[in-house]
């Protein structure tokens, strides 16, 4: 080993230390018992145990967030792999009168910030008497510019060759897009899917404003009552809600840790 | 033929359906109440203000204070994580062992909850705690719960930042490194030019429309920031955006007017001052990525 390949290799684990130790940290405060004691620290009497995690997941509504996060991201993300997929491919592979104003538009739509739907959304959704409910947080985001935009430039990109040999054979434009075109997206559909979850997973602030009792919270939400409500005073029980709702996509992203890597690193350009 | 084309709309419908109601038609109603004074306590008090909602948002103190904390992040925020992506980025491109496994571990922030990677930075930077603790010994900084002391909680939000979204730079970097064709550095090497050279006069310059699309897409990420400084700012009681403002984002602000103080045409107007910044940046980021590709 040269001596740049040292200083290479403590410079890089050096980094390493400093992005994992934060997640090691909570992981280590979420076992200190709490019986008694407050978010002072360092926690004196440093006695550990399952006290946080059984109290997390016997007490309060853990499972339930678990059930909302899962629930809601679950139904976003499968809702837009197909709703996308079907507008991209009409507008991709089709001459639909109106298809190219649609195709900008949805451009258009892309680069608007989320802010700046939060407030009309949640007025809407007043109106709708969703407030609370499953609906306010899975309907409005069952299709999105993005996804579309990334299926139509996949869609792009299949030979015309195959389309034609299976409308010779009378498959019609739906039974192209579900028997053709949709069993060749794979790769497409995985990226989406991942930044999809993701993103939903993790996204706070709309969540936040439609939800107000704590069994329609969400993970993030629940993260933010927890540390700052519930257990404001209890920072080892907070930790504990934390690694619970870190555990999921943590998992999911070693498991599947390249696909995330490149599924949301392109995504995220294109989008 | 008829049949065909319903068809095709049938495809179509679903996606537009959806876009037309929680999209188009919200954008144009954020638009046509941020010229309307609308208290969502009283909505049939409702009425138009002209640009006095936008006028008013530069009279107001904590907007401005809003747009100058958000400025003070682009500044810091955004050169510190590109440097940060890059050397990352440099030090994994040559063949390591291991390489895929750093590479995990710097991509992981990224991919977590931001409210929950800022609840844990804040809780490492408490009084008394590990973060704070090493900082009092090493740079005699004081023994302050970071995330309630001004200006200790605005740096503590570029900090959190900065470690959760370079990874994510580290990856266009990556991706940028591998563009660069091998023959040039072997052309280099022919001629007898030294790593670091070769890193200097190829690899940066050849980086330069990595670096740009970071840095716009850097900026845009940083115009949105919410989540942290909002998680970081109400720990302990404290209220999002402050010590005294100093936490207080362009995005907090709407929120803020929005859902405490229910000035939605107030906020909208805000809302439609933020968009337009990332709607510049946007534009700009599209053309490069075409560019690209």
């Amino acid at each position: 080993m040269t001596r740049t390949r040292i200083a290479q290799y403590t410079l890089l684990t050096a980094l390493a230390i400093f992005t994992i130790f934060p997640f090691l940290w909570s992981l280590y405060a979420s076992f200190v018992r709490t019986d008694t004691l407050l978010n002072v620290f360092p926690f004196p009497g440093h006695t550990f145990g399952w006290d946080n995690y059984r109290f997390m997941l016997t007490q309060g509504h853990m499972l339930r967030w678990y059930w909302n996060s899962f629930l809601v991201t679950a139904s976003i993300t499968l809702a837009n792999l197909l709703i996308n997929s079907m507008a991209a491919y009409a507008l991709a592979r089709t001459r639909i009168p109106g298809g190219r104003i649609v195709f900008i538009a949805v451009i258009g739509l892309m680069m608007v910030p989320p802010q700046v739907l939060l407030i009309p959304i949640y007025i809407l959704v007043i109106h709708l008497g969703w407030i609370n409910s499953y609906w306010a947080l899975i309907v409005p985001f069952l299709a999105s510019p993005f996804g579309i935009f990334l299926m139509h430039q996949f869609f792009s990109t299949l030979p015309r060759e195959l389309e034609e040999a299976a409308r010779i054979d009378g498959l019609s434009v739906t039974g192209l897009f579900f028997r053709i075109a949709l069993p060749l997206s794979g790769p497409a559909l995985a990226a989406q899917a991942i930044f999809l979850f993701v993103w939903n997973w993790n996204t706070f602030a709309y969540p936040s404003i439609v939800e107000s009792s704590a069994h329609m919270f969400t993970l993030p939400v629940a993260i933010y009552q927890m540390t700052h409500t519930t257990y404001s005073n209890q920072v080892a029980k907070s930790m504990a809600g934390i690694v619970l709702a870190l555990l999921p996509v943590v998992l999911a992203y070693f498991v599947l840790q390249r696909r995330f890597i490149e599924g949301i690193a392109h995504t995220g350009v294109k989008g | 033929m008829r049949r065909e084309s319903a068809s095709r709309f049938l495809l179509l419908a679903p996606a537009l359906a959806i876009l037309a109601v929680f999209q188009l038609y919200p954008i144009v109603y954020a638009f046509i109440i941020s010229f309307k004074a609308f208290n969502f306590l009283d909505p049939s008090a409702a009425h138009w203000v002209g640009l006095g909602n936008y006028v008013s948002l530069f009279t107001h103190g904590s907007f401005r204070r809003a747009v100058l904390n958000t400025l003070l992040l682009l500044v810091t925020v955004v050169p510190l994580q590109t440097i940060i992506g890059l050397v990352i980025a440099l030090l994994l491109n040559s063949r390591l062992r291991a390489q895929g496994l750093y590479r995990t571990l710097f991509f992981l922030p990224y991919v977590t909850p931001p409210v929950a990677v800022a609840a844990i930075l804040a809780y490492l930077f408490t009084l008394n705690g590990p973060a704070t603790l090493a900082l009092v010994h090493t740079l005699h900084l004081p023994n302050v719960p970071w995330y309630a002391t001004a200006p200790y909680a605005i740096i503590l939000v570029g900090l959190t930042t900065v470690w959760m979204q370079a990874g994510f730079y580290m990856v266009l970097y990556l991706a940028g490194l591998q563009d660069i064709p091998n023959e040039l550095y072997e052309a280099a090497r022919v001629d007898g030019a030294t790593t670091s050279q070769a890193t200097r006069f190829i690899t940066l310059p050849m980086l330069n429309p990595t670096t740009f699309l970071v840095i716009v897409m850097g900026i845009i990420a940083t115009l949105q920031v919410f989540d942290v400084p909002y998680m970081i700012s109400g720990l302990g009681g404290g209220v999002p955006g402050g010590p005294a403002n100093s936490t207080l984002t362009m995005v907090m602000y709407l929120y803020r007017e929005a859902f405490t103080n229910f000035n939605m045409g107030h906020a909208s107007a805000a809302a439609f001052v933020v968009f337009i910044g990332i709607f510049a940046f946007t534009l700009v980021q599209r053309r490069l990525f075409r560019d690209r590709t």
